[in-house]
């Protein structure tokens, strides 16, 4: 009984995690870049298989890890600052894609930025942007709307 | 004029390279979605830093929390550190055992239990906390004042304490020491004029130097950070104001703790200053910790960063 139960945990944790962890990641990446953003993505995800417990209760466990993955993703601010891309050094290819728009999308806010990568480049909905970022949907609303108008701002100087 | 559409266009081509990159880092990002939790749970154990890390981690962020941009550059050569705004930042200690603070005392699941959800209410009831257990009995009410972010998980809160015949304005260095709700802590603090240029704590013994506008004598509490013990106390003479203030050079020996909360109040003389001062500053030392910046310098840069 008590394997079947841990069985049942776990899977309950790998169809959550099946579904929140291509977000989490970009959202993460969004925030911190490529490096720092998997970084992240990785002690999150391992927080919840420690706390699934506690997780599952809660009523947007996604959004709390990605909390959890700004807690180690915020210690790393000021290297992430100075950089000028969300993909510094890729691995597929041999130079930076579209190095003009990564610049502009490092000068929106990172709620605006989160918003517009998670919506416009990945094609989550609204409410999967809303729930990450712990905010209502008219924010994330808004966040889009500013987010597009400064990224063409800058686009265009 | 560029087009919305064309720019949601090179956001769409945006997002499948981010994807592809996703893809081929860290053994196959996309594969790993597809794990069970354990394996995941596995490389990200060993993924941590071993303990020795942490600890050097720690120094870098003694030296650039508590430390003055620019001035202790030389010191901390040897740890990997990052800039912000000359502070720099690093893990707490996460060690159980191991104090995570200054307030409130313990570690850091300690801390978590404790629960202050933001830096102002943990800084309000760490004020009103030290204010019960002045030197000498003295009346002071502290009033938290504005806060600096530094980051999400560091901030630098401003107060104010007043006293009958004397006040003293400062500021508190408070970290939130894990994701959970509820893991702020304070881990240093000090009054506008308060500096301890140099602090060390290593092999049982703190050594240091501070610095009071006031000069007077001052008394030195050391506590265990992690169970709020008091160790040991000693009282530092400094010549009167009149006399020259310099810095005082102190070693107090004997200390058996990982982690120290190391209080200094001044408590002045009656001769030159009439009582008691509203005059402290306090900081969080990890054994091995040397040649931390404490006291008012360092944050009042961390404030005034831009």
């Amino acid at each position: 009984l008590v394997i079947n139960e841990q069985s049942d945990q776990l899977r309950s944790l790998d169809s959550f995690l099946v579904q929140a962890r291509p977000r989490l990641e970009r959202a993460l990446i969004a925030r911190y870049g490529i490096d720092d953003g998997l970084d992240a993505a990785v002690e999150a995800s391992a927080y919840a298989l420690e706390h699934w417990d506690r997780l599952r209760s809660m009523g947007n466990p996604v959004g709390y890890l990605y909390r959890v993955g700004q807690t180690r993703g915020g210690r790393l601010a000021q290297r992430w600052k100075r950089i000028e891309s969300i993909v510094q050094h890729p691995l597929t290819c041999d130079r930076i894609v579209d190095v003009d728009l990564q610049r502009a999308l490092l000068q929106l806010k990172p709620e605006e930025r989160i918003a517009v990568v998670l919506v416009y480049a990945h094609g989550h909905s609204y409410a999967e942007a809303a729930e990450i970022l712990d905010v209502p949907v008219t924010a994330v609303s808004n966040h889009l709307t500013r987010g597009l108008a400064r990224l063409r701002t800058i686009l265009e100087r | 004029m560029m087009e919305t559409t064309d720019i949601q266009a090179r956001l769409v081509q945006f997002g499948k390279h981010v994807d592809d990159e996703r893809a081929v880092r860290a053994g196959g990002v996309l594969n790993r979605e597809r794990e069970a939790p354990q394996a995941i749970h596995r490389q990200n154990v060993t993924a941590r830093k071993p303990r020795t890390l942490r600890r050097g981690a720690f120094v870098a962020r003694a030296a650039a929390v508590i430390v003055l941009a620019g001035a202790a550059v030389g010191l901390w050569s040897m740890v990997n550190r990052s800039d912000r705004d000359g502070i720099s930042v690093s893990a707490a200690s996460g060690e159980a055992g191991e104090g995570a603070g200054l307030f409130p005392a313990g570690d850091v699941a300690a801390v978590v239990e404790a629960g202050f959800d933001d830096p102002v209410s943990v800084t309000n009831r760490y004020l009103k906390d030290r204010v019960r257990h002045l030197p000498d009995r003295v009346d002071l009410v502290p009033t938290v004042g504005l806060t600096k972010t530094i980051d999400d998980d560091l901030v630098v809160v401003g107060f104010s304490l007043q006293g009958t015949d004397d006040s003293g304005d400062g500021y508190a260095l408070v970290e939130r020491v894990g994701p959970e709700p509820g893991a702020w802590v304070v881990v240093s603090s000090s009054i506008i004029g308060f500096d301890v240029p140099t602090i060390s704590y290593r092999d049982g013994s703190i050594d240091g130097t501070l610095s009071t506008s006031s000069g007077g004598a001052t008394l030195v509490e050391i506590y265990d950070a992690n169970t709020n013990a008091l160790i040991t106390t000693s009282e530092l003479s400094q010549p009167a104001v009149d006399e020259g203030t310099a810095e005082v050079s102190f070693s107090i020996e004997g200390i058996d703790a990982p982690s120290v909360g190391v209080r200094f109040w001044n408590i002045g003389d009656l001769e030159h200053q009439g009582g008691p001062r509203a005059n402290f500053a306090e900081v969080r030392l990890y054994d091995g910790d040397r040649d931390v910046n404490a006291g008012w310098g360092p944050l009042a840069a961390a404030a005034n960063a831009s």
